[in-house]
């Protein structure tokens, strides 16, 4: 160890100050510009979380980074080691002592073999040359050359701080569905479908399917259902109306005949056998009311052998049921017994292709039986009360005529009772066609988009005489409509020609009648028409581009227009309204082409109702009765569906021609005027 | 008396000399307290200097001055392309004796003297110059088959022109390391001028008296290399050194690009030395940063040489170390502990 100057302490301290003062000045230079970097790292950070860009837990992450790194910047700053004696060095430099401080410390740290006089005398000098050293004047703590950048950067942190992004948010819009559209014609038909049903008797169910399909049909109208929910809707419902399917019905029809044929073998209960056998419920209650009400009036003088014979086939009729449904239960177990064991041998032995086979056979039997079972159950809930009347009525002839009697009504009763089921079942299946039907309809409609419910809206308008936009339609000229249609424009009265809407019908098909109710006086050459006379046919286009032809209804007012048809030779209106069709036929039908440069002006008018002519109705009527039918339109229309309906439940035809037949067929139906 | 005591006196005393010795040679010399600082350094640090300067500036003055004040020997050369070295060092003659006898006798030459002006130096051949040279470094002359030892103090003051080349040969590199300072002797200016031709012109010259003789040189020889250096001011000497050469750890961009070679250890040497008298004519106990800083320039410029590229550039050994000593830093991060002298 060396031995210390006494001195040397002082130095030390002044050198400690002096280092304590570097480090400061180090400290506040480093730390300055870390905190440069940290706010601009700081200041994008927080533009960023403003900007929605980062989120907020990694900008808390990313400040409290930049601010520990300002730390840790500053503590290395503080820690990183000085040159030897740079505190000593500092205060030699600035109190000009050449080194003496600094050489003194070295001179004493070295070991004492060493030290010679020299170094003492040195250190001697430098202790009195340090009396009047002052660190805080040789060491100055500098102002950091980034305090001003670190403050402007303060600054604008500041500022992005405050600073508002104003994030779009949009509105939030109620979510708008895109409705299903129907044609009105379509909804029309519907409700009209509907509203006849109702005011026939139905069950609670039927009641409940029908206010349902009501429902349904007005919010398709009222656009308030899109087109997923209106088909979810109707498939619920048509899963409702499923209920008691036609399977049930035939199991039904089956055990009743099996009832029948054994109220068959006694003679007082064959007329309701045969009833029952022939599947007329009507009868069938019918004749178990004629009985009971014989029974009570010749209780004695029937034959005893008849009545227990009867007694016999009532018992029989009602035990018939059990034991099927008993001879199915055993099959059926017999049949799960066998699989299993077949399954079991399966597992154990293996099977070949054969025995595969029959056991899938043998599977598929089991299903089936079990679906025949449950539809026995089904039934049977309707029948118990039929085979219990039947049992007790039975029993009740063993004791009293009249009891039995009363049974016989009951079990009347009951039949009466299923055929109200049936008949209700009837119009469930109704309803369920209808729904199909409207499925149907939907689907194709929507296969068109919209612009087929468009072109079907402006048909229906159009087929209704609304709106002088016939005038539009009637434009043949370029439908190859003759040119007196292309007059026929709106000119109202000035060629004797029709309403605005007349050239529809008249110049194209020849078959526009003349104001004189359209007698034909080959006004089709000229194309006049009657005031009323709108409807005619028209050739529309269908959902795949296939032409399908429309009869319309015209609505134009019948005015008491006169009209001289252009050539003169046309009939001239009396302006009576058109009573029917006429039947001529236009020899110009393919005229010539219309003449761009005839001066021609496109004006539309609305056709007026002055209440002079017939209404719609008694013009189609009147039509059809003096046009192609001899009879009203209401009932060629009605044989004439009747027949197509017919058909295409005989034949085997595609869905969608199907929906054609049907469409035409509805749209072309007569109207009640409204 | 303490040993500090002893010290201090000694110091005090030295630093009185030189005090006095300054005070003597200003009587002839004006100005150019560096060259004699340097002269004197040259002396006392036991190494021989190089005064450069054009001619008429006082440089054979100055030495001639300070051997008349130290009491010492002094012998002048002026050096000749047909100067020999026996011119030199001295020749083997046959001398007759008393008796009639005939023996050889070795007839010393001018380089045997305490203060050796060797005037225009470069001027004499390489063989005559390698002579003194020779003498200048082992402080004696072998003449035949016998050596001569220089008495002590041996100072050479060599002197050369440096704007008149033609017929010169300059000094080798090995040669020149051998000159402890190499000194540059400045223009004076307009004062120095007016001192010059007042002591020059007039009929008041002072007479010059020795102030230090033989002795008191070779005890202040012997106080100059005790002074003691502290371990940072002897390694900023040699990073300073090492930032000489190209390929130094602190070297700067002069000095990678127009340096040939840095300068040899003995730059060092010098360096200390000189620093430490500086100290001592401070009237300090160890030598500073400080000192290194000043007695850089003479030490070093004659030991650094420049590539043809500096050469060509006009670059100046003194630019290339002021370089250095803004390069250099003063105080680094030592990764050992730090040591003491």
């Amino acid at each position: 160890m060396s031995t210390h100057h006494p001195g040397i302490q002082q130095i030390r301290r002044l050198a400690a100050r002096a280092e304590r003062r570097i480090r400061l000045g180090r400290v506040l230079h480093v730390g300055a510009s870390a905190l440069c970097v940290a706010l601009l790292v700081a200041i994008v950070d927080v533009a960023l979380r403003k900007l929605g860009i980062v989120g907020e837990k990694p900008a808390r992450l990313v400040l409290v980074l930049a601010g520990v790194g300002v730390v840790a910047a500053c503590i290395a700053a503080w820690a990183w080691r000085l040159p030897a004696r740079a505190g000593a060095r500092a205060l030699d430099r600035h109190h000009d002592l050449h080194d003496r401080l600094a050489s003194a410390l070295a001179f004493d740290d070295g070991a004492d073999a060493t030290r010679t006089p020299f170094m003492d005398a040195a250190i001697e000098d430098a202790v009195q040359a340090s009396a009047g050293a002052k660190p805080s004047a040789a060491v100055r703590v500098p102002v950091p050359p980034h305090l001003g950048a670190a403050a402007v950067l303060a600054g604008l942190l500041t500022g992005v701080l405050f600073f508002e992004v104003r994030h779009h948010v949009p509105v939030a819009h109620a979510k708008t569905i895109d409705p299903v559209e129907m044609a009105p014609d379509d909804l029309d038909d519907v409700k009209d479908f509907l509203q006849k049903l109702q005011q026939k008797d139905q069950s609670d169910d039927t009641k409940a399917a029908i206010e349902e399909f009501n429902k349904l049909v007005d919010d398709i109208a009222n656009k308030r259902l899109d087109r997923t929910e209106a088909f979810r809707r109707m498939e619920s419902l048509e899963q409702k109306l499923l209920t008691g399917s036609e399977a049930d019905k035939k199991s039904l029809e089956e055990q009743l005949d099996k009832i029948g044929e054994e109220l068959k073998k006694a003679e007082l209960t064959k007329p309701a056998g045969d009833a029952l056998s022939d599947n007329k419920l009507d009868q069938a209650r019918d004749a178990l009311h004629d009985l009971a009400k014989k029974m009570r009036e010749q209780g004695g003088q029937i034959d005893k052998a008849k009545i227990e014979q009867m007694r016999e086939a009532l018992r029989k009729s009602a035990a018939d049921v059990e034991k099927r449904q008993a001879a199915i239960e055993q099959r059926r177990q017999e049949l799960a017994d066998e699989i299993l064991k077949r399954k079991q041998q399966a597992k154990d032995g293996g099977a070949n292709d054969e025995e595969q086979s029959l056991l899938q056979k043998k599977e598929r039997e089991l299903e089936r039986l079990d679906r025949e079972s449950e539809e026995q159950k089904n039934n049977q809930r309707q029948l118990d009360r039929l085979d219990r009347d039947l049992q007790q009525a039975a029993e009740d002839l063993m004791k009293e005529m009249g009891l039995s009697a009363n049974d016989l009504d009951q079990g009347a009763e009951d039949i009466n009772h299923m055929q109200q089921q049936e008949m209700t079942q009837e119009e469930k299946e109704e309803l369920r066609q209808k729904l199909q039907e409207m499925k149907e309809l939907m689907r194709q409609q929507g296969q068109g988009g919209k612009g087929q419910i468009l072109r079907l809206k402006r048909f229906g308008r159009m087929a209704r005489g609304q709106g002088g936009q016939g005038g539009q339609q009637g434009q043949g000229g370029q439908q190859g409509d003759g040119q007196d249609g292309q007059d026929g424009q709106g000119q109202q009265g000035q060629n004797g020609q029709g309403g605005q809407n007349g050239q529809n019908g008249q110049g194209q098909n020849g078959q526009g009648q003349n104001g004189q109710g359209g007698q034909g006086q080959q006004g089709g050459q000229n194309g006049q028409g009657g005031q009323g006379g709108q409807g005619g046919e028209t050739w529309i286009v269908g959902p795949n581009g296939e032409k399908l032809l429309m009869l319309s209804k015209g609505t134009g007012g019948g005015g008491s227009m006169q009209g001289s048809g252009q050539n003169g030779q046309g009939g001239q209106g009396q302006g009576q309204p058109g009573r029917g069709w006429g039947e001529g036929h236009d020899p110009n039908m393919q005229g010539g082409a219309t003449n761009p440069k005839m001066g021609t002006e496109d004006t539309q008018v609305q056709g007026g109702d002055t209440g002079q002519g017939g209404s719609r109705s008694q013009v189609i009527l009147g039509a059809a009765e003096r046009g192609f039918a001899s009879r009203g339109y209401k009932k060629v229309y009605t044989e004439y569906h009747q027949v197509a309906e017919e058909s295409l439940a005989k034949d085997d035809i595609p869905g969608g021609y199907r929906f054609y037949v049907k469409r035409y067929f509805q749209l072309i139906r007569p109207r009640e005027d409204k | 008396m303490t040993d500090t005591d002893a010290v201090r006196e000694q110091v005090t005393t030295f630093r009185k000399r030189i005090e006095a010795l300054r005070a003597e040679i200003a009587k002839s010399i004006v100005g150019n307290r560096e060259v004699v600082d340097g002269v004197i350094s040259c002396m006392l640090g036991g190494g021989h200097a190089l005064l450069e300067g054009v001619p008429g500036l006082g440089k054979t003055m100055l030495v001639r001055t300070l051997a008349e004040t130290l009491s010492l020997t002094f012998s002048r050369i002026q050096f000749t392309p047909d100067l020999m070295p026996a011119d030199i060092l001295g020749t083997t003659v046959i001398d007759e004796t008393q008796a009639g006898g005939k023996v050889f006798d070795f007839r010393k030459g001018p380089v045997f003297a305490n203060i050796v002006l060797a005037d225009e130096v470069n001027r004499a051949t390489p063989k005559t110059q390698s002579a003194l040279l020779e003498a200048m470094q082992e402080h004696r002359v072998s003449v035949g088959k016998r050596t001569h030892v220089l008495d002590e103090p041996f100072v050479v003051l060599a002197t050369q022109n440096p704007l008149e080349m033609e017929g010169t040969y300059p000094l080798p590199e090995a040669q020149l390391d051998r000159f402890f300072f190499k000194l540059h002797v400045p223009f004076p200016g307009r004062d120095e001028l007016h001192q010059i031709l007042d002591l020059t012109t007039g009929n008041g010259v002072q007479k010059r008296e020795a102030v230090l003789d033989r002795p008191a040189i070779l005890e202040m020889q012997q106080l100059v290399r005790q002074v003691p250096v502290a371990r940072h001011v002897q390694d900023y000497a040699i990073r300073v050194l090492q930032a000489t050469h190209p390929d130094g750890p602190d070297a700067p961009d002069l000095t990678k690009r127009f340096v040939r070679y840095g300068s040899s250890p003995r730059g060092a040497q010098a360096i200390l030395l000189a620093a430490k008298i500086r100290a001592l004519f401070d009237g300090r106990f160890a030598a500073s940063v400080d000192d290194v800083r000043q007695v850089a320039h003479p030490a070093l410029r004659h030991r650094v040489l420049l590539n043809f590229e500096g050469e060509a550039e006009g670059i100046k050994t003194d630019q290339v170390i002021d370089q250095i000593l803004k390069a250099v830093p003063e105080g680094k991060v030592e990764k050992a502990a730090s040591a003491t002298n």
